[in-house]
């Protein structure tokens, strides 16, 4: 067990890389590390020689071969979804399966300037010497365009538009230009990059309509069976449990199947059965049914016997799916009425659910 | 010699293949897997004037009508064996069992669940279904015949053929034999690929099985199709306009994609979004080849729309949903000359008027037809299914009968047949081949145009009326999941007072309808706070749909239907609130004064709060007018209201009073003069006054009269 409280993708499953490099049939475009199927072995599970690899993303394998077919082109990726599907984590395994590293990674923020993106200056050695190769501080950027590796660029639309805007020119020549050393940085073969953005605080609306272009923009939805998502759930739950060191137990399959069902219907607009449809309001991702659940559990291990009941549930529910009481206030009314009320084994949840 | 050559109906590389195979090999005859009875009619297909999407519709003239429908386009492989045959001028025969013979088998039963043939051979390939795999490996390259002929092995294998699929083989094989002994030079046989194995060799249908076989009288005939509806039933095409393009670049395949992403970003263009450039279409182009090499082989339909979807759409579906299916489906028709054909909804209409004797209606004048639909105990009257018909007709847009009056016990028809009539018979059926299953298709279409849940209680109303019941549980399908909008108040209520009228037209709908009614005043109540905040020019339809709402939930005041509680509570805030507009406060003040909710106190003390000095003159005068627009003889009738009021306006200042005036006067004008006349002399009798004085306006002196003159001049309201 190292010391570190996580290690990156390519060191934590360099057993599954090597094997599936030693399995590898085909050649690799040039500058990737594996060839595309191997990545999409790598991403969706499967056998490489002898060693079962495991399943990193589950579901939606078409979006996937999607993202890698688009770092094949001379297009970069940029992966959006609602907050809670998987965005960083699909994108470091992309990076690490490629080119081997996940760690040239530019994280953006309102305050990430042009030089965070291109390069900056060791201010001292450009005072003392002027411009010289030496005194460039390479980003990230830069170094996955020297090497031919692939860069990340996280949560890109919470930097500012004119910060943006400096990838334009780079993305479509693939090229940096350094005026002061009268010099220009070509990227070498394998060079891609793959952007992350959050559609929920700030759309990609704000992106230029010319940046939109040098991108292949793959939605991530929410997992597509309730079985996925329950599992995925119960599974970060009972690992936030160890790592949070809470006392009590964990949810039980009914508590963990009402919450899963609840935001999943709310946000596909019917219920489970296909039976009725609802009026869907805002997106509940699969991030929040574990913050519910582990909130609930706290709720337990802290003021009640450390069982999760439907009253620790019920004051969770009400704050997490109605964030605007004016459009969601209603719609959560209606299937309060609508549905939960007549579900059998969720009279408890109802009641409380009820009370001011 | 017989050549068998195996297709797939609808593959336009198998028609290509053909031809090439044709070309080659010079029959001296061209048989095809068809029904055996459809030789002369598809030989009619093959006429100039005739432009595919057409089919052939072979259907029983009985009760319960049983028809099949053969599709065929441009790039069918029957089809291209049909014009070959003629442009050649050599005999074309079909050799299948004949429609009068298949009629009066049962229908094949549904797929009883568990995948078929087609998709296990589709998941061996690792493929997601079989329209995909079948692109992918047949309709791009490679030895066609054998590959085809593998495949009819490899499907025959996975799941062997049933009883009726192999005396329709022998039946072929007897045909087969039959013009082998005519001693042509050569034959083709096309045949689908399921059934190439087994015509090669075999026993033919013997004598005794030939003469055993059933009959039906059918009646057999050419339509239009359109490829919309080419993409249903399971003789069908999913995508038939990208088939066409297949068809149209059958000799340089790769050209494929950019065609088709053309087209898309054209379509897109056209809806407004310009961002669909000829760059943008390169590089969809690009992204689909790259997708396709990750698999080994060429882009097929599947990696197009992926790559349409992400580049042209970013990402988003919904984006290019329609684009695509203009490309992917597209709205072609097929054309067929009216001297070739007779449509058959003219004979079901024909039909049901001899049945429902109605005949004497066909004579060109008009006429009227008064029906009495009341429930007769024990027997379902005529008069029912006359309504029924004579609705479908109207859901179909077919000119024939106008209702004058209706309600739920007695219609007023008027009824005319003119050539219209006949013309949009014929025109009807490309949505389906009898009344009734053209007039669900038709009802069904304006649901998916329909938005707003006032419409959609409509189309439930009609399809009522029309006896339609799929149309019908649709409707209230959709009326549960009807989005959200701006309008949402009003609407729900319109929705819920269509969908009243229709409960009253057809009680024996209750326990249907109930439930849908109880959701739809449910989410009235929920949307009424939002809704009551509007502008005044909004505040007269608001009120009048809480008159609306107030009115159902009076007549459904059975707990168990409607919940009154929360209609009481929520008119309650209504009454109460400062933020809606003062006009519905009013309004629910005085419903709730009505029930008994509330007393004449109260008022009084609503009343004095309105008036104060903190909310404008013009909120006062609409809450006034709100609660005298209910119902002026009961607020007149009130218990010491006026008591109260009196009370309240003389603790007034100076000041207040006089601002209250003009709201006070705008309450008063609603009021009769009558009304006004008793307001005073209760008034003049808490006064202690002789009720002469208290009554109208006393003389006025010179001055006022003067005053008045030049108010008048100055006409300001």
């Amino acid at each position: 067990m190292s010391e570190f409280i996580r290690l990156p993708a390519e060191e934590l499953y360099r057993a599954e890389l090597d094997a599936l490099k030693k399995a590898e049939t085909e050649t690799p475009p040039r500058g990737w590390r594996l060839s595309p199927r191997s990545v999409l072995t790598y991403i969706t599970g499967g056998q490489a020689g002898g060693t079962n690899i495991t399943p990193k993303y589950i579901g939606h394998t078409r979006l996937v071969e999607i993202a890698i077919a688009t770092l094949m082109t001379d297009r970069a990726l940029l992966l959006l979804g609602e907050p809670g599907t998987a965005k960083t984590w699909l994108s470091e395994h992309l990076a690490a399966a490629v080119c081997g590293d996940s760690t040239l990674l530019v994280q953006g923020t309102t305050g990430t300037t042009e030089d965070m993106i291109k390069y900056g200056w060791n201010y001292a050695a450009l005072i003392a010497s002027g411009p010289s190769p030496d005194a460039l501080v390479k980003t990230p950027l830069y170094r996955a365009m020297e090497e031919g590796r692939i860069a990340r660029f996280e949560e890109l639309t919470r930097c500012l538009p004119e910060t943006q805007d400096a990838l334009v020119s780079l993305l479509s020549e693939k090229c940096i230009a350094i005026p002061e050393l009268s010099a220009e940085l070509r990227a070498e073969r394998g060079f891609s990059l793959i952007a992350t953005a959050n559609t929920r605080d700030r759309g990609v609306n704000e992106m230029s309509a010319a940046l939109q272009r040098r991108f292949n923009i793959v939605r991530l939805p929410a997992p597509e069976t309730p079985e996925i998502e329950t599992e995925i759930v119960t599974l970060r739950v009972r690992q936030l449990k160890d790592s949070l060191e809470l006392p009590g137990e964990p949810p039980d399959a009914a508590a963990t199947a009402k919450t899963v069902t609840i935001l999943r219907e709310l946000r596909e607009g019917r219920t489970l059965d296909g039976k009725e449809t609802l009026r869907s309001s805002s997106f509940c991702s699969a991030a929040e049914a574990i913050s519910l659940l582990t909130g609930a559990m706290a709720h337990a291990a802290g003021f009640g016997d450390g069982r999760v009941t439907d009253a620790h549930l019920a004051a969770g529910l009400t704050g997490t799916v109605v964030k605007d009481p004016e459009t969601d206030g209603p719609l959560w009314q209606e299937y309060l009425e609508n549905v939960v009320r007549k579900r059998a084994g969720w009279e408890g949840l109802y009641t409380e659910l009820m009370k001011p | 010699m017989t050549h068998i050559f195996p297709v797939r109906h609808l593959s336009p590389r198998a028609a290509h293949e053909l031809l090439a195979f044709c070309e080659a090999a010079r029959p001296g005859c061209v048989l095809i897997e068809a029904p055996g009875d459809a030789t002369d009619i598809l030989r009619a297909l093959a006429a100039p004037e005739v432009t595919p999407p057409a089919a052939i519709l072979a259907y029983t003239d009985e009760t319960l009508t049983r028809s099949f429908t053969l599709p065929l386009a441009e790039y069918s492989p029957e089809y291209a064996a049909v014009r070959f045959a003629a442009e050649r001028g050599i005999p074309m025969e079909c050799v299948d069992l004949p429609f009068s013979a298949a009629l009066a088998f049962p229908p094949p039963s549904a797929e009883n669940g568990g995948p078929s043939a087609y998709d296990l051979c589709a998941r061996a390939a690792g493929e997601a279904d079989f329209d995909t795999y079948f692109e992918a490996c047949f309709e791009h390259g490679g030895d066609y015949r054998a590959a085809m002929t593998a495949l009819g092995e490899t499907l025959r294998a996975l799941a062997p053929p049933d009883e009726y699929t192999l005396m329709r083989e022998r039946y072929m094989r007897r045909r087969v034999r039959a013009a082998e002994a005519r001693g042509y030079p050569g034959i083709v046989l096309v045949c689908g690929a399921w059934h190439a194995p087994a015509l090669d060799g075999g026993e033919a249908m013997s004598d005794m099985e030939y003469q055993g076989l059933p009959h039906v009288e059918c009646a057999l005939t050419l339509i239009p199709g359109s490829y919309p509806k080419l993409t249903g039933g399971s003789a069908g095409n999913r995508s038939p306009g990208y088939h066409e393009l297949l068809w149209k670049h059958r000799h340089d395949r790769s050209a494929v994609p950019a065609a088709f992403l053309s087209g898309v970003a054209s379509h897109l263009r056209e809806e407004g979004r310009l961002e669909a450039s000829a760059a943008a279409v390169a590089d969809a182009v690009t992204l689909a080849r790259a997708l396709a090499s990750m698999r080994g082989r060429p882009p097929v339909l599947e990696d197009l729309r992926g790559a349409a979807v992400t580049v042209l759409g970013r990402g988003r579906r919904e984006a290019v949903a329609d684009a695509l299916r203009a490309m992917e489906i597209g709205e072609k028709t097929g054309s067929v000359p009216p001297a070739l054909w007779r449509s058959p909804l003219q004979d079901d209409f024909l039909r049901h008027i001899r049945r429902l004797k109605l005949t004497r209606f066909l004579t060109g004048e008009s006429a009227a037809l008064a029906l009495d639909l009341r429930a007769v105990p024990g027997s379902e009257p005529l008069a029912r299914r006359r309504s029924a018909f004579l609705h479908r007709l109207r859901a179909l847009e077919v000119p024939f009968a106008v209702p004058e009056t209706a309600s739920p016990s007695r219609e007023l028809w008027t009824l005319r047949c003119t050539p219209e009539t006949d013309i949009a018979l014929t025109e009807a059926v490309t949505r389906g081949v009898t009344v009734e299953a053209a007039a669900a298709a038709a009802l069904e279409a304006a649901l998916a145009e329909a938005g707003r849940p006032a419409e959609i209680a409509g189309i439930a109303g009609q399809a009522l009326r029309c006896d339609l019941s799929a149309p019908f549980a649709a409707a209230c399908g959709a009326l549960g999941g009807a989005p959200a909008h701006s309008d949402d108040f009003t609407d729900t209520v319109y929705a819920a007072d269509a969908l009243d009228r229709v409960l009253q037209t057809a009680p024996h709908k209750h326990e249907a309808l109930t439930p849908l009614l109880r959701r739809l005043c449910l989410r009235a109540c929920l949307a009424l706070p939002a809704g009551s905040r509007c502008g005044d020019a909004r505040a007269v339809p608001a009120a009048a749909c809480v008159q609306t709402l107030h009115r159902l939930y009076e007549r459904y005041a059975d707990p168990e239907e409607l919940d009154a509680a929360r209609w009481r509570g929520a008119l309650g805030r209504l009454a109460e609130s400062t933020e809606a507009n003062p006009r519905l406060s009013g309004l629910a003040f005085a419903l709730r004064l009505e029930r008994g909710g509330t007393d004449a106190d109260a008022l009084a003390e609503e009343i004095y709060r309105r008036l104060s000095p903190a909310s404008s003159v013009e909120r006062a005068a609409g809450w006034l007018d709100g609660l005298a627009s209910r119902n002026r003889r009961a607020l007149l009738e009130t218990p010491g209201l006026w008591e109260r009021l009196d009370d309240a306006l003389a603790g007034l200042d100076e000041d207040r009073f006089r601002r209250a005036l003009v709201p006070l006067r705008r309450m008063f004008a609603g009021f009769s003069a009558r009304d006004r006349r008793d307001i005073a002399a209760r008034l003049a009798a808490r006064w202690g006054l002789v009720s002469g004085e208290a009554a109208g306006p006393a003389e006025l002196s010179r001055e006022e009269r003067e005053t008045l003159a030049e108010l008048r001049e100055l006409e300001f309201f």
